[in-house]
């Protein structure tokens, strides 16, 4: 699946060969030790809008290696949007999750909450979208083998097949569409600032709610202008300038 | 507190003079050389004004003469009594002569009462100045401190981190100890005590500057010192029973006569005092590798239980240090053993002066090997050094195992994997892209998903064309048949009038059985009784006419070999055989 995927995006890769060069450069400058060096040439790419797993994994451990845990953090989200599966993103994010300074209560994470998010994000919507398109294809086969099949007993085999494909299919939608919808309508972001004021107003001068530390993760309800309103999982809010906050 | 010597006193008689002249109540009596034959010693070394001490001279000789010091301070009260103890201790007895003085205190200060010269047993004898403490006032807390006391005492005051001290408290009184209460557990500071018990606590008798006290030792305690630096005894309290002299009480006559007790048993507290002992980290100069914090003087033994082992199969090393020291303290040492030994936690046994720890091991590969060395260092007490004992190697012949025998790898170490740093960057060639547009649900996702729902919809379609096609055929064959019937029958009629018998039949045959190829489609080849009747019963053909037809074919069958020509028969079996397929067309066109 993820080689398909891979296939898909290779084919769809518009990356040329001075990206290439720049991602090796970045490693060179990794491997030496110079990782300011390699955060800004990763950070470059991605600010001209070039997007990958592994370039956000690249970038969020130069930051880390930089002690910058806000924009190691925002990274890691990055790169496991686009890639939950990956152990060595999962890693690196809770090594860094472990740094932060805000420890958070979360109020409404129920189990059954918890659960249905790790279901949504076991996948990314691509990976969800692939996913039903496969499992529809493999339902119609079974469906056709079912038609044209002449002994009884595989005709048997192939409906079932049939059968549950078709509700495998129905599921995966389902849950793709739960995924592409709470990833449209919860947007998160992560405190890049090493401490930033919360203020009950989108205005300087506003009065000071509490203060958040760099990576934490806020979730983003609404921006206004230059400035974002945030809720913490506790059930606080308040307003962030938009510059201090990365949203994932 | 049963032990207590037996001290009887008994005042003989009152002498005038300073000269005396003792009268011997025995006449023989050894003369013993004792270190001190003759000494000095008073009731109390702290008194307050108006108290009464006694100043004694004591010498187990007869006292010829006595040069008393000049008691400064204190008013000699009448005339110095003269007594006789004996002492009796395990069936020995001595006997003790003493010339006593009773003092009265009148100045505060420190007093010296200086050497008394004393001509005993014809020898001329100074007793050592004793320094007497006057107090003003009443306070009973100076008085009790002075009546008992506990002593902490230290075999050394300065030692070696992991070197033994041992640490003993005894109470000292100068009244008989009656009993014991409340005494707390000593507490120490640095050292790891381990109790020791002593084995008969009996009440002694010391003397200290001149006084005599009785003395019990309460605690006795070896102290490890475990940390350089000060190492305490931390004062201990605790509240001890003293019989005392029943105070002035007036006492009435009937209690006097009939011998009321001339004592009372006085509950007093003690208190210790705090104790360090200097403890000195080991030198670091010539501190072996394999050193384990053994402090002490040791003896080490090397013993393997098998000098030939089977893989898998278990054998047992002892490691024994014998000695004095921290033994308690001692860890088990860490085996150094090839890999593919697997090595458990040592079982321990300890005694007073020995130590033993027994590895199971289990060697898993065969070779011979040369186990160890397992050296065993320590510091000694004695030399101040680091010594060294060496093991030497321990050889072992690992044979081969027995098959099947336990293969359960235990893996030496465990493989944790702490996840102190983040994982490494990925290199290489990834995929870059700029979409930024959500898959699910975009057209792409959605075509992708109608085209696999067109391809089924082409394969279904392509499928029906086929049923088609292949229904179509039948049909068509479905319509020929007639046509075919009528060709071979016209071709039938011909031979008919040649008169050709043979290829008559033959022909009819071959028009019926086309035409039923033909009609229910059964390939020429399958063509048979059985299949034709099934067929035609299956397309619901009446029986009659089914009857007939069999009937037709067998004439023909039959006739087509049979000798002589009937004329009129060809013609009814032609007309028959027209009539038939007539019929037939009829009733299968009809379904």
């Amino acid at each position: 699946m993820r080689q398909l995927i891979t296939y898909i995006l290779i084919v769809l890769n518009l990356g040329s060969f001075a990206q290439g060069e720049v991602l090796k450069k970045a490693e060179k400058a990794f491997d030496a030790r110079q990782y300011k060096e390699a955060a800004d040439l990763y950070e470059g790419l991605i600010n001209t809008g070039w997007k990958s797993s592994e370039l956000y994994f690249n970038a969020g451990n130069s930051y880390f290696k930089l002690n910058r845990m806000g924009k190691a953090i925002y990274y890691y989200e990055l790169a496991r949007v686009l890639n939950p599966n990956d152990d060595d993103v999962k890693i690196n994010l809770s090594i860094a999750n472990g740094k932060t300074i805000d420890k958070i209560e979360t109020r409404e994470n129920f189990f059954i909450n918890a659960v249905k998010t790790n279901v949504l994000q076991s996948f990314s919507t691509t990976q969800w979208a692939w996913m039903t398109i496969l499992l529809l294809t493999l339902a119609l086969i079974c469906l056709f083998s079912f038609f044209i099949s002449e002994p009884i007993v595989l005709k048997k085999i192939t409906l079932s097949m049939a059968v549950v494909f078709v509700i495998a299919f129905g599921i995966t939608y389902l849950l793709g569409y739960s995924a592409a919808s709470a990833k449209n309508n919860n947007k998160f972001a992560i405190i890049l600032s090493s401490e930033i004021s919360i203020q009950n107003e989108p205005q300087e001068g506003g009065t000071v709610k509490f203060k958040l530390h760099e990576g934490t993760k806020v979730r983003v309800i609404r921006a206004n202008g230059d400035w974002s309103l945030i809720a913490l999982d506790n059930g606080n809010e308040g307003w962030v300038p938009v510059k201090s906050i990365g949203v994932i | 507190m049963g032990m207590l010597n037996y001290i009887n006193s008994i005042n003989l008689q009152a002498m005038r003079g300073l000269k005396i002249i003792v009268v011997l109540i025995s006449l023989i009596l050894p003369v013993q050389s004792f270190s001190q034959a003759v000494y000095a010693q008073v009731s109390s070394k702290q008194v307050q004004i108006g108290e009464m001490i006694e100043y004694s001279v004591i010498a187990n000789v007869s006292i010829n003469q006595i040069t008393p010091p000049s008691f400064e301070g204190f008013q000699v009260m009448g005339q110095p009594s003269q007594g006789t103890s004996i002492q009796m201790v395990n069936g020995q007895s001595t006997m003790q002569l003493s010339v006593t003085w009773q003092l009265l205190a009148q100045r505060e200060g420190k007093f010296t009462f200086g050497k008394a010269l004393v001509l005993a047993g014809g020898q001329h004898y100074e007793t050592r100045p004793i320094v007497v403490e006057v107090f003003k006032g009443n306070s009973h807390q100076v008085k009790s401190a002075n009546e008992a006391f506990i002593r902490t005492t230290v075999n050394k005051s300065k030692c070696f981190l992991g070197e033994e001290v041992v640490i003993i408290q005894k109470i000292y009184s100068q009244q008989q100890i009656v009993g014991f209460q409340e005494f707390e557990q000593p507490a120490y500071e640095g050292f790891y005590s381990v109790p020791q018990e002593t084995k008969d606590k009996t009440l002694a008798v010391e003397n200290i500057d001149g006084v005599n006290y009785y003395t019990y030792e309460l605690f006795r305690t070896v102290g490890i010192a475990n940390k350089s630096g000060k190492a305490l005894a931390n004062p201990i309290k605790g509240v001890v029973v003293l019989r005392k002299p029943a105070a002035n009480k007036a006492r009435n006559i009937f209690e006097q006569f009939f011998g009321a007790p001339a004592y009372e048993d006085v509950p007093v507290e003690v208190r210790s005092k705090l104790v360090t002992v200097e403890v000195s980290e080991l030198p670091e100069a010539g501190k072996p590798e394999g050193f384990y914090g053994a402090v002490g003087d040791y003896a080490y033994r090397v013993a393997c239980s098998r000098s030939e082992v089977k893989a898998h199969d278990a054998i047992n090393l002892r490691l024994t240090i014998t000695g004095t020291g921290n033994l308690k303290l001692l860890e088990a040492p860490k085996l150094k053993l090839p890999q593919d030994f697997e090595v458990y936690d040592p079982k321990v046994t300890e005694t007073d002066n020995s130590k033993t720890f027994d590895y199971l091991i289990i060697p898993r590969t065969e070779g011979t090997y040369n186990l160890g060395p397992f050296d065993f260092s320590y510091f000694s007490t004695v030399t101040k050094k680091y010594i060294n004992l060496p093991s030497g190697e321990v050889p072992l012949k690992v044979l081969p195992g027995d098959p099947g025998a336990a293969k359960v790898y235990q893996p030496r170490n465990d493989v944790r994997q702490t996840e102190n740093d983040i994982r490494y960057i990925k290199k290489g060639e990834f995929a870059l892209t700029k979409n930024d547009d959500e898959f699910f649900n975009s057209y792409i996702h959605l075509s992708l998903l109608s085209l696999s729902l067109l391809g089924f919809g082409a394969g279904m379609w392509l499928r029906r064309r086929h049923q088609i096609l292949n229904s179509d055929l039948v049909a068509v064959r479905n319509r020929k048949a007639s046509r075919m019937a009528s060709k071979h029958l016209v071709e039938a009629n011909k031979l008919m009038i040649q008169g050709s018998k043979e290829a008559f039949y033959t022909s009819v045959l071959t028009a019926l059985y086309n035409y039923l190829s033909y009609k229910l489609n059964i390939a020429i080849a399958d063509i048979n009784r059985e299949n034709i009747q099934a067929q035609l019963m299956q397309r619901n053909l009446s029986e009659v006419l089914r009857e007939d037809l069999m009937k037709t074919l067998d004439t023909c069958e039959f006739a087509k070999y049979a000798p002589g020509a009937v004329a009129g028969e060809l013609k009814v079996v032609y007309e028959e055989t027209a009539r038939i397929i007539t019929a037939m067309e009829e009733a299968l066109n009809k379904k």
